[in-house]
């Protein structure tokens, strides 16, 4: 027993730190075996608000389990369109993007080859396969698909129906444009505006045109001017603009609308001073927002009705905004692909079109979601397939939105004549033709 | 001996000529380079066109609309805020109690953003709910009341209001630091002459605080040369160009158009414009010295 030695509490101290440095350091080389192993794709969504937030956290939450290995870095990007031109050619940008994919967007990345034709991914992808063939053409430039378009919108009339109740309004007008007029007629009288309008938003104008011109020239002759060698300046085009004149010079539209911001026109239509407001279906999640804020408050939409009656089928200004695009330059684009993939899979949509009150161009059935009844309206009509007609904006070169936003606000304003906008806009096209910015589909 | 003095200034001037440079000297060079190319600020590919977008520039009747309503701007914030702030000055440099209350409450407008001006000006301005209209609806006044911002005839007088609101306390803080300067013997000399407080006024302060002045007016020009932010958050330029300024137009055309090379040569008369006539005014005051 002598010669056994004493363990002294100095060296239980030394064993025990040695075990545990042993420990340490394999844990160490096992966490960066695993997170060498872990794939990462960088993800930019556009918007930030808690309600956003919320909606990604639950879509990554599901794909993190559903693919363990690949690791989803987000990094909001509210300023989207700002940015993303820059990052991605300074290689400072994501594998994936949330923006819109329409060409007057997208044509300008994919001309500086920025972006990943996605053809490939279409054929294999089994979410990819789903997306509505008409949707997929929208974002087609050079005969190639660059996106997957993620948000089919429209723009209807919404009405306050509280106002349209007090007023003692039972009837919707469905059949002509007149009709619709007379519905202003008897709201002005009642001392209400009938129409709200942003038009400091320089884009709310764009979109009451954009009904107008569907009811007008129609989906088909709007293609023509975009595709084949139909004119800016032709009389349905020029007609639509008066349409909107003759809107001010009735007093339906007032020249506030103007002065007007966004959340001015949203609180003014809850609080029952506009008891109708052209805009689009991306606003259903601040309609909902207001209904919930204020109970006296509820609203549905309508479309306008027929002004050209020679057209075919229902015209409605519409089509898709927000799409997903992988970066050129993406690491590893197979994890980018099936992100998303899984991006446009049955279960991150149902979260979509829950929080965000968005839906993808892919089949689902709204009755399996849990929506108020006018979201859930809109997004019937959205799972129906049906192609929508457009939101001119969005599909028309920079230069000419340019032209196109600011001239609408010069015909309200008493600036421009609808025929010199008109005028305006044939050049403006002319000059993007020339400079190849036109859609290439 | 002296080159080691040389040598010594010179690695004094290093850091900052080189941030100098690299911030501000390289991007000017690469902004005119760029001016004289077609590039639609992320192809690969930028075609040198020459003088081209200079002459475009001299065709485009909305530039030359945005430059004469940065004359607007001009007038007004050379005239409006330098004369409150000095008049303000004047008056609270006469308060014996509580010049500190006046001087804090006066201050107040020009500690917020003026992004921030832009939203409660707008709100101000508001056809239906703004405090403007209500206020002229309750005196009586309702053919007054406008869409202010949406009027094509007062949209851009408006915003620039706004701004003479965010800017006049600045001016009266650096003209009540320069009433400090002014040797108090001149006020005595003129009270016994039997000048009253306008002659006073008119004969001693603002003579006196010239320098003050020359100051103020040349950061006004620049900042009105510049105008952004308050026309960008009020009216973004409309309606239909109405408000619009040239530093606007320059974005809209370089970042929503996507015309970069265009958009640089805008800049470049911008700069071009804003050197040549501050230059002009500081040699102007200064030879009247």
């Amino acid at each position: 027993m002598r010669g056994h030695q004493r363990m002294t509490r100095r060296d239980f101290l030394k064993g025990v730190g040695a075990v545990a440095g042993s420990v340490a350091q394999l844990g160490r080389t096992s966490l960066a075996r695993a997170q060498s192993a872990k794939r990462t794709v960088v993800f930019w969504p556009e918007a930030n608000t808690p309600a956003a937030q919320k909606g990604w956290d639950d879509i990554t939450a599901a794909f993190a389990a559903a693919n363990p290995s690949i690791e989803i870095k987000r990094v909001f990007q509210p300023e989207m369109n700002n940015i993303i031109k820059v990052a991605l050619a300074s290689d400072s940008g994501p594998d994936v993007f949330q923006r819109d994919i329409p060409p007057s967007y997208h044509q300008p990345l994919v001309d500086a080859g920025l972006v990943r034709a996605l053809d490939e991914e279409y054929k294999t992808r089994p979410n990819l396969q789903k997306v509505f063939p008409w949707a997929r053409k929208r974002g087609i430039i050079n005969g190639k698909s660059w996106g997957v378009p993620h948000e089919v919108e429209f723009i209807p009339v919404f009405y306050n129906k509280s106002v349209f109740a007090r007023l003692g309004i039972k009837e919707l007008p469905t059949k002509s444009y007149d009709e619709f007029l007379t519905l202003c007629k008897t709201i002005k009288a009642a001392g209400v505006t009938p129409l709200g309008l942003a038009g400091r938003a320089r884009t709310q104008p764009g979109h009451l045109y954009s009904e107008l011109v569907m009811l007008t020239l129609g989906k088909e002759g709007f293609e023509e001017i975009l595709y084949g060698a139909g004119r800016w300046d032709q009389p349905a085009v020029i007609e639509a603009a008066d349409r909107i004149k003759q809107l001010i010079d009735l007093g339906y539209l007032t020249r506030d609308a103007l002065a007007q911001d966004m959340p001015a026109v949203q609180a003014g239509f809850a609080a029952g001073r506009y008891a109708m407001w052209t805009t689009g279906t991306w606003q259903l999640i601040g309609l909902e927002r207001s209904r919930a804020d204020n109970p006296a408050f509820d609203y549905d939409y309508f479309f306008l009705p027929p002004i050209n009656t020679a057209l075919k089928g229902p015209q409605i200004a519409g089509g898709i905004g927000g799409g997903f695009s992988i970066s050129a330059k993406a690491k590893d684009l197979e994890a980018s692909t099936i992100w998303i993939d899984f991006l446009m899979s049955p279960a991150a949509q149902k979260i979509w079109y829950e929080v965000f009150f968005n839906a993808a161009p892919t089949p689902f059935d709204p009755a399996k979601t849990n929506l108020p009844q006018v979201p859930r309206k809109a997004m019937q009509l959205i799972a129906h397939g049906q192609e929508l007609g457009y939101n001119v904006s969005v599909v028309i070169p920079n230069n000419v939105v340019e032209v196109y936003w600011n001239g609408l606000q010069g015909i309200m304003s008493g600036q421009l004549t609808p025929k010199d906008w008109a005028g305006k806009l044939q050049v403006e096209w002319e000059k993007a033709k020339a400079d190849g910015r036109v859609v290439k589909p | 001996m002296i080159r080691r003095r040389h040598l010594g200034a010179l690695l004094f001037i290093v850091p900052a000529a080189a941030i100098y440079g690299t911030f501000v000297l390289s991007p000017f060079v690469q902004t005119v380079w760029l001016s004289f190319h077609k590039w639609d600020g992320a192809s690969p590919v930028k075609v040198w066109i020459g003088l081209g977008n200079y002459l475009a520039a001299a065709r485009d009747e909305i530039f030359w609309r945005a430059l004469s309503h940065n004359l607007v701007f001009i007038g007004m914030n050379l005239l409006l805020p330098t004369s409150l702030g000095l008049l303000l000055a004047a008056m609270v440099a006469q308060v014996r109690r509580g010049r500190t209350v006046y001087r804090f409450g006066l201050f107040l407008p020009y500690v917020l953003s003026l992004a921030i001006v832009g939203i409660i000006w707008g709100r101000i301005y508001d056809p239906n709910i703004g405090i403007l209209n209500q206020v002229l609806r309750a005196v009586g006044l309702e053919a007054l009341t406008r869409p202010w911002l949406g009027d094509a005839q007062v949209a851009l007088v408006a915003v620039n209001l706004a701004g003479v609101w965010h800017a006049f306390p600045f001016a009266m803080v650096i003209y009540l630091a320069g009433l400090q300067g002014v040797d108090p013997s001149l006020y005595d000399a003129a009270r016994i002459d039997g000048a009253n407080g306008a002659q006073t006024f008119r004969h001693v302060t603002v003579p006196s605080l010239r320098n003050v002045t020359t100051l103020l007016l040349s950061g006004a020009f620049i900042s009105a040369l510049t105008a952004f932010t308050l026309v960008w958050t009020m009216t973004g330029g409309g309606p239909y160009y109405a408000s619009e300024v040239i530093s606007t137009y320059i974005y809209k055309r370089a970042f929503e158009d996507i015309y970069v090379g265009y958009g640089a040569a805008l800049s470049v008369c911008l700069a071009v414009v804003a050197l040549t006539a501050t230059g002009l005014f500081v040699w102007q005051r200064e030879r009247g010295e």
